[in-house]
């Protein structure tokens, strides 16, 4: 077969690179059933965990009791943040575990297509990550995030942008110092919590 | 004459304190086949990869197929194309999702039908549904060709192509390169320590040492220049700094 193969213009953004890159990880989602669980189980053992302790704090304290939800919510909304960063360095990362960084960046593939790419599937891994937990925090404890309303929806997208910088930043700290860099991809998010105010007011 | 499908000048590469490729100049011609011989850290994988663009000189210039590496790398890569061992597709996927990606990341319109005309080609149909890690070395060879064809490249670019191959599928794998080359009348440039491969597909050898071009000819001219029989014997001389090359 020859000359039926046509490029298209390597000038620009191309939707399909960014939409192989998502391609290519919705394979590896779609064949493996410990990755999704793994995705849901952190977050939904939170909420769990959360749960319970509000439920505690309700029974022994009227004054926690009026509070009902704020820890929950936090756990929720933190974990968007967590996961969307977790979408871009472990996306990443699995590339580097199969050695096939050098062969995507042989190609036409841009860094921003990359990234965009990246980005997309951070959002799938979010929803499928947090989505069982919000929906589980509904029935278990009476507690649901959509009740937040329409300031959810920029609250949403600011924690994934917030995740999606973090990512990227240690994605460069992993191609740069290499595989040693590896844990800065579940290290580093946890460097924004203390000043986060999740669980806490910040003054 | 027409411009050469890689021309190289001046190449550099540091590493720190190490320089793994020291002023390269060479050119490669349209359509031929041409080797980069040389012992292990004599800096041919770091040369490919300059060529690649996946590794910035520290000194020097590449172009390919006309265009200038550093500024217009975008318009290249499309026309050309890599294979190497020591890169790996994603285990996990199957060799027909590998495929469909690389087809997506370069642009191929007729997809199903360039797949189906490589997994013809390179004869991979009983195994292309199966994850590629679970594949032998032979097998996952031939998936990684296809790949580096899955464009049509006008420029190959080969780090030991058959290394860990036995025999029949080495053999299996050159015939199906010189086939390749000739009806497409493409550029290879392979990096190999296997000097019958050499022998059989390249028309000129450049022989590396500490990442600098110590002789160059063809085959048969560096067999003749130094007296040998066979260009295995002309690499040992040139690896142990033996004759003509250590003049």
């Amino acid at each position: 077969m020859t000359a039926t193969v046509r490029q298209k213009s390597p000038v620009g953004l191309s939707f399909g690179r960014i939409g192989a890159i998502v391609l290519r990880h919705y394979y590896l989602l779609k064949g493996s059933w410990t990755r999704i669980l793994e995705l849901a189980y952190w977050p939904a053992m939170q909420m769990i965990i959360w749960g319970f302790t509000t439920q505690f704090f309700i029974s022994h304290s009227s004054w926690v009791a009026r509070a009902t939800g704020v820890l929950l919510a936090a756990v929720l909304l933190w974990d968007i943040v967590f996961r969307a960063q977790l979408g871009i360095t472990v996306s990443f990362l699995e590339e580097q575990w199969s050695r096939n960084l050098a062969n995507l960046f042989v190609t036409p593939l841009k860094a921003t297509e990359f990234a965009l790419g990246l980005m997309v599937m951070s959002i799938i891994r979010t929803v499928i990550g947090v989505g069982p937990a919000v929906l589980l925090a509904i029935p278990l404890y009476h507690f649901s995030i959509f009740e937040l309303g329409l300031p959810l929806i920029p609250f949403f997208t600011c924690l994934m942008i917030m995740g999606w910088g973090i990512g990227l930043a240690v994605c460069g700290l992993i191609m740069r110092f290499g595989a040693g860099a590896e844990s800065f991809a579940w290290a580093t998010v946890f460097g924004f919590a203390p000043i986060s105010g999740i669980y806490y007011g910040n003054p | 004459m027409a411009s050469p499908a890689i021309e190289v000048d001046g190449l550099t590469k540091r590493f720190e304190k190490v320089t793994a490729v020291d002023g390269l100049a060479f050119s490669v011609q349209i359509g031929t086949t041409v080797a980069l011989l040389g012992g292990n850290g004599a800096g041919k994988t770091t040369t490919l990869a300059m060529l690649l663009g996946l590794l910035e000189p520290t000194a020097g210039e590449v172009w390919v197929l006309g265009h200038n590496m550093r500024r217009e790398r975008a318009h290249v890569l499309p026309r050309m194309n890599f294979s190497s061992p020591y890169v790996d597709l994603p285990h996990r996927l199957s060799t027909r999702q590998n495929l469909k990606i690389y087809g997506h990341l370069y642009g191929i319109r007729n997809m199903d039908e360039r797949i189906a005309a490589l997994v013809h080609d390179l004869d991979l149909a009983a195994f292309a549904d199966r994850p590629v890690g679970s594949l032998s070395a032979g097998q996952k060879t031939r998936v990684a060709l296809a790949k580096a064809l899955i464009n049509e490249p006008e420029l190959l670019l080969l780090d030991e192509p058959t290394a860990s191959l036995d025999p029949d599928t080495g053999d299996w794998v050159r015939s199906y390169l010189e086939t390749y080359q000739r009806r497409m009348r493409a550029t290879i440039l392979l990096a190999s320590h296997n000097m019958g491969e050499v022998e059989r597909l390249c028309s000129h050898v450049l022989m590396m040492r500490q990442g600098r071009i110590v002789d160059r000819g063809s085959p048969q001219e560096l067999i003749g220049r130094y007296g040998r029989d066979t260009l295995e014997q002309v690499f040992l001389d040139i690896a142990r700094q033996q004759g003509l090359a250590a003049e």
